[in-house]
Parts: structure tokens; sequence; C-alpha cells
């Protein structure tokens, strides 16, 4: 299936993330700019990151563009590009960043084994541990209320955001990079190292199942707005030689659409205006758009 | 990844350097210190390092981490494990991971993962194959989470004093792959084994702190 669109970037991405409604998308260039297009690949703006180009880049709500370099935070206005925030969150790397729908909650997951939950002004009000290992990935439920983070030891935990509490700890064979609350809070999803997407009830922790398997790595999940579609995505790493594919299902009749994006170690999945699928590679400086 | 070393330059500027040890072929487990009853001495915490996100979960009890005829280097790593007051900890729980000889990970299944159990006076070893490189992370590595009842797991990595990436001197160069915090996780390499049939071996301490 070929691509809707691709278009060219001045110089390569080293980061990209999609908007929660899958209209923008915004990309960490290696030339240190950010820069945002809408989903058609129209250019609506860019600016220079800070010092040195973000390792990570994530959207807080639909407004907001987190940049993350080593452990410190940047936060910017997406329709203007101001920064609005930065500060140094943790003494290692943040791998990843998740919000609340409003961005009044957010969480930060890193290298030192902890999550960190700040509030939209960036006061610290929460950390969070768990297992032994470093923080990989973080989801944060979009009413703000639960934060589920992703250890290297292979575990999810789940966590209530107001006492801090650990609810649930989640076992899996592998860690992962990828995880989503349905847009209720009622699943919650996680993509693997050992390529499987997995389904819990996010209130009781009961596992659902596992409705698919890659033979690489997961990158990306995201629940369509209704939480009936799950999109995921695989990643070239281990070996970067692999070709990978995009899926999308539908929970509930269990039929999948599959995209295959080749050798794709950048990408995202997401629903655009929160229904239609949108699949996202980046190769060099190519960007290509599935709809 | 390009080394301007050679083969032969690394391998004589490593033995010059003591990195890699030759001829007599030693035991690793006749270098690890035995310690009585009543005479111990305290031991610093091995340095711990990254988990990664390679671990794998429930990993065969096995001391042959390698498949039959895998490519790469055969290796033997041994030693033993203590806790900081110098006692020894048989019983200690060791999982092991680490990439094939060409850098890659077995996530689908077991292939290089295992886990074991030290033995009387701490002692464990095991088989394997010399990791390779891969992108992302600049040296060979060996991952290892050990847990004991009492005390904190240790979550570390061994290394290797020959890897080319230390380009023969690991004291000035092990700063070139950024996870690589402690010269001390950087272990010597003896050669054993017959001209065609090489093997390293390495002796690795581990050293838990109570909980």
């Amino acid at each position: 299936m070929p691509p809707t669109r691709s278009f060219e970037t001045e110089a390569p991405p080293s980061a990209f993330a999609l908007s929660p409604a899958g209209t923008e998308m915004a990309a960490v260039l290696k030339n240190g700019k950010i820069q945002v297009w809408s989903l058609s690949g129209k250019p609506f703006r860019s600016w220079t990151g800070g010092d040195s180009p973000a390792g990570g880049l994530f959207y807080a709500g639909e407004r907001r563009i987190v940049a993350v370099t080593g452990g410190s935070v940047a936060v910017f206005d997406a329709t203007s590009g101001q920064r609005l925030l930065r500060w140094d969150a943790h003494a290692r790397p943040i791998g990843a960043v998740a919000s609340s729908r409003d961005a009044s909650v957010f969480a930060t997951a890193s290298d030192d084994g902890t999550v960190k939950l700040w509030k939209g002004d960036g006061t610290l009000f929460r950390t969070l541990r768990g297992g032994p290992g470093e923080m990989q990935a973080v989801a944060v439920a979009l009413a703000g209320d639960r934060v589920a983070a992703a250890g290297s030891d292979t575990n999810v935990y789940l966590f209530e955001v107001r006492t801090g509490a650990l609810q649930h700890v989640l076992d899996l064979d592998m860690s992962c990079f990828a995880l989503d609350f349905s847009p209720d809070g009622r699943l919650l999803a996680a993509g693997s190292v050992d390529g499987r997407v997995t389904l819990w009830n996010a209130k009781s922790g009961a596992s659902i199942g596992v409705p698919g398997r890659y033979s690489v790595p997961v990158s990306a999940v995201r629940f369509s707005a209704d939480g009936k579609r799950l999109a995921a995505t695989g990643v070239s790493i281990n070996p970067s030689t692999a070709e990978t594919e995009a899926r999308i299902w539908d929970l509930s009749s269990r039929e999948v659409t599959t995209i295959p994006l080749g050798i794709s170690t950048l990408n995202a999945v997401g629903f655009h205006q929160a229904a239609h699928p949108v699949v996202v590679a980046i190769h060099d400086r190519t960007i290509s758009v599935w709809e | 990844m390009a080394f301007a070393l050679s083969r032969r330059d690394l391998l004589e500027k490593c033995a010059a350097a003591g990195l890699l040890l030759l001829a007599p072929p030693l035991r690793a487990f006749e270098l690890a210190p035995f310690f009585e009853e009543g005479a111990l001495a305290p031991k610093k915490p091995t340095p711990v390092n990254e988990l990664g996100p390679f671990y794998k979960k429930r990993s065969p009890r096995s001391t042959h981490l390698a498949p039959a005829g895998a490519p790469g280097l055969p290796l033997a790593v041994s030693g033993q494990v203590f806790d900081t007051r110098g006692a020894v900890l048989p019983g200690a729980l060791i999982e092991i991971w680490h990439a094939s000889h060409a850098g890659v990970y077995d996530n689908q299944g077991y292939m290089y993962r295992g886990q074991l159990s030290a033995a009387e006076k701490g002692a464990y070893s095991f088989e394997s194959v010399l990791p390779g490189h891969y992108p992302d992370r600049v040296a060979q590595h060996i991952h290892f989470m050990v847990s004991a009842p009492g005390h904190r797991p240790l979550v570390t990595q061994l290394y290797f004093a020959t890897d080319p990436a230390f380009e023969g001197n690991p004291d000035k160069n092990y700063v070139k792959d950024r996870l690589v915090q402690s010269r001390e996780l950087i272990r010597p390499v003896t050669l054993d084994g017959g001209p065609g049939a090489p093997r390293a071996l390495v002796t690795f301490e581990l050293v838990l702190e109570t909980a």
C-alpha cells in the first residue's frame, strides 16, 4: 500500500510526534530546529529548540509540545512556538513524556528509575518508583487520574495520581516502549520489545489478551477516540535491517488492517479527527503519511 | 563501526597492557578467592549499570547460553557472589542475557539468555560466545541481574578489556561508551584452548548490598 503522500524535510528528523487528534505532527530535526506540519505536510511553523537538539518530542494535549534533552524538559506552545517552561526534571535522561487531555498533569519517565508527575506549571507533585532498572514508557489517562509506567524490569506499574498509590503490577515477559490508555480509561495497551501488543482492564489489572504479535519491537500503540480500534507499529531495531509494519485492529471484530513500512526506525500511529487511522514513517529526510 | 587498529595490533596491545592473558591457561575457578568463616574481608559492592530494554523474564535455567555451533569466540565466565561483608552467597539467582556474535538479541526466544544459582561458596560459571557490537551501544557487554534474599538486586553489565572499542586502553577509553560508568566492570580476558580452538575466559565477582 503506497503512502497517501510523502514530503521532504530540510534536515533528517531525530524525534517525531503525532498530535493526539492526529491533525498535526512535529519533529526535532538534526539541525536543531523543531518543525510542525499539518497532516497534509504543510509546514506550520518552526523554531530553534535550544542549545542542543532535543532527544525526544511529545505532545501534551493538543496545544503543548514537550521536548526533552537528557534530563531536562522544555514546554512549547504548539501554535506560536514560544517556550513556556524549561526545567531540569531528572538527573538521568528522560525516555518518555505523557499528559492528561488538558495537560494539567504530565509525567516524565527516566533512566533514573522514576516517573515524576508535574502540574501544568512544571511543579513536581509526585515521584513514583517501580522495580530495579529504568522507566522506559509512560501513559497518563486522559482524565489525569491514573498513570501507567513501563520499567525495564518488564513490569508495567499502574498508579493512582491523587495518592501516588501503586494499584497494579502488570506482568510482561519483556519491557515496552509503547503504552496507551483508552480514552475512557477502561483499557490499557502495551507494545513490548518482544513484539507483543497486550491489553488489560486498566481498573482491575486483568489481562484481556494479546491481539497481535510482531517479529520486531513495538514502538507505538494508540487507541481511537471511541476506544474500539487500536493502532500499533513496529520499529526496525535489533536487527536494524528488519522490515516492519503498522496494524490497526478493530477490537470487536478482531479484523486487522496491515500497512507494510519496510525498514523504519522512526514512525508513529494515531487517528485523524479521532476516527481515521494515520500512520507516519520517516526515512532520512522523507516523511510518508498513510491515511 | 570502524576501528583504526588491526586485530593483530589490538591483540598485541592488549597483551602488552595485561588485558589479554595468554599462557599458562588459568582456570577461572582457581582465580576466585576463598573465605573461611570468621575471616571475612569487606568488599565494595559491584557497580550498578543499566538494566536496558532487552531483559526477558523466565529465561531457562542453563549454564550454556549459546546454541550449538553458534558463531563467535567461545566464552566462559565464572566468579563468586558475595555480600559486602565478604560472606559468600550460595543460592543467589543470577540472570544473564546478551547479544549474539552478530550483535542481535533474541527477543522472540531465549538464545543467549539463561539463569543459574550460585553454588557452594557462591561460585557460578556459564559458557556462551563473546557478544557482538550493535548500533547505539559502543561496547560489547553481558547483562547480569543478581538477587538473593535480604539483599538489594544487583543490576550490572560485564565488559571486556580486549573490546576493540577501548583501543587497547580501557583506562582511557572506557568513556567512549556513555553507559560504561565504571572502569571496574571491564574485565581482562584470558585465552586458553589450542591455536585452532581458542576460548576466552573471564572472571567477574558479584557483590550485593544488604537490603
